[in-house]
């Protein structure tokens, strides 16, 4: 099977300090991936990386055989860290600018995903609560059947409960076809989900191996093992 | 993908200017009935109402002229800043290079910027306001069709100044974004420093071009001379060579500044 997404001699500097050192994996598409580490080890950097948001020092990624570029962007789907949907907008025109934009965009899904969150289609984003704005990204993204999905952080700062929705929303929706790639630091929550597990460590790639194989190897659960090699 | 972005942002524009434009259009037609109104009670004993409401309305109309302008341009200046923002994180994910953003914005920022100056003038005109009116007159009069040529070349000026304007103010947002944090003062920072070090560049080159003239064998002063002797004995081509001149020059600081703020967002973004 042919890789969907290749990182070869990935490297990114941001002025003398080295966020990510030659980085070469593969991922195959159908795998659920996590993107592990502590904070500053460059999960971020990678996935800007990825989606085309930043241009590496040395190295390239390719994803289908691209660069980042219009043509990956349209097979990526990518949720960032932070919320990025323009307040001044409502929910109707945020789902119709991304059927515009994206063709493998499934607006019925996306419909019925948004009224499950009891989001009324005239409501401004910029009157939502924060986490309702992190759940209508994480709505929007995993509308599309993508061939890739990069969610950076899709737990960070949401209560429990959301949590689960979030966890839920991406294992119903995600094309079994394409690849998930998941950063964070919360492994207990989704280590039952991952199939395979990409480890940084202050910029470089520490492992990249299958969550199985991983636990048969060190004994530990996924959890534990991350613990236990960040301990302070 | 262009006209989809170009669609988006003037309907992001719009949703705030239409209310403003649609204002000041209210407002100096209702100036325009009260100082109507006012007329038929001339000769009157005392003030009438009518005095006063036509000096409020006269007011209103004049300070929302301005809120039609100077909101278009901050409110053109924040969409860039906001892509270089949070909301970059969404726009550059969509399938559409940096260039198509940029000249999305810059066709919105250009088109509404001139809307705006006409409807500015549309409403002074129609609140017709002694001063104001005669002002707006002094203006068709210079834009009339009666010569054409000059009517093109102010009006190519008035785009290409308009461009060069925002692009300037692109540039200096770029630049400013390179900083981790407090990228507005870094970014206005820049458009005083980087103005400042233009003007002196710009004085260097004269002097130094004056310099190399003055310096130059008498045989080609004398060359130069008669050159610009018998290119003003034909005044209309040499006020044309001037405007077409003055033209290029615009279109190469455009093409500069364009082409630096490409590079900046294509190859150095720094998203916060």
């Amino acid at each position: 099977m042919q890789a969907i997404y290749q990182a070869k001699g990935l490297c990114k500097n941001y002025g003398r300090r080295t966020a990510l050192e030659n980085m070469n994996f593969e991922i195959l598409p159908g795998r659920l991936v996590g993107l592990l580490g502590p904070n500053g080890s460059g999960k971020t950097t990678l996935l800007k990386l990825s989606a085309g948001l930043l241009v590496p020092s040395a190295g390239c990624v390719l994803i289908e055989g691209n660069t980042p570029g219009v043509a990956t962007k349209t097979v990526t789907s990518y949720l960032p860290d932070r919320l990025a949907l323009p307040g001044e907008m409502r929910v109707d025109d945020m789902v119709s600018l991304y059927g515009e934009f994206f063709a493998d965009f499934d607006t019925a899904k996306a419909s019925a995903m948004l009224a499950d969150l009891k989001l009324d289609p005239r409501q401004r984003i910029g009157a939502m609560s924060k986490g309702t704005r992190e759940k209508m990204q994480l709505c929007l993204a995993m509308s599309r059947a993508a061939r890739l999905y990069l969610l950076d952080e899709p737990l960070g700062g949401v209560d429990p409960a959301a949590r689960e929705y979030i966890l839920n929303t991406i294992l119903r929706n995600y094309n079994e076809n394409a690849a998930v790639v998941i950063s964070t630091h919360l492994v207990e929550d989704v280590e039952r989900m991952l199939d395979e597990v990409l480890i940084l460590k202050e910029g470089r790639l520490l492992l990249h191996r299958g969550v199985d194989e991983l636990r048969e190897e060190s004994g530990m659960s996924l959890d534990e093992y991350f613990r236990d090699v960040f301990r302070c | 993908m262009m006209n989809k972005l170009l669609k988006y942002e003037c309907m992001a524009v719009g949703r705030i200017l239409v209310p403003i434009w649609a204002g000041t259009a209210v407002f100096s037609l209702l100036t325009s009935l009260v100082s109507r109104l006012d007329d038929s009670f001339a000769g009157a004993v005392g003030i009438p109402i009518t005095s006063v409401l036509e000096n409020f309305f006269e007011v209103l109309t004049a300070l929302f002229v301005f809120a039609t302008i100077a909101a278009c341009v901050m409110l053109n200046i924040q969409r860039f800043y906001k892509l270089l923002g949070d909301q970059g994180y969404l726009m550059f994910s969509l399938p559409a290079t940096p260039w198509q953003h940029m000249a999305a914005k810059l066709l919105c920022a250009c088109g509404t910027t001139i809307a705006s100056i006409l409807i500015a003038m549309g409403c002074v005109w129609m609140a017709n306001t002694t001063g104001e009116s005669e002002a707006a007159q002094a203006f068709w009069v210079q834009f009339s069709l009666r010569d054409t040529m000059n009517t093109v070349f102010l009006v190519l000026l008035l785009v290409l100044s308009l461009i060069s304007a925002y692009l300037y103010l692109y540039l200096c947002m770029a630049i400013g974004s390179r900083w981790p944090q407090q990228r507005m003062l870094a970014s206005i920072a820049t458009y005083f420093v980087l103005g400042f070090i233009l003007q002196m560049t710009l004085v260097i080159l004269f002097v130094a071009g004056a310099v190399l003239v003055a310096n130059l064998p008498q045989s080609v002063q004398d060359g130069f001379a008669r050159f610009f002797l018998e290119a003003a004995m034909n005044q209309t081509a040499f006020a044309w060579g001037i405007a077409g001149i003055i033209l290029l020059l615009f279109a190469v600081a455009d093409g500069i500044l364009w082409a630096v703020t490409q590079y900046l967002i294509t190859k150095k973004l720094n998203l916060p």
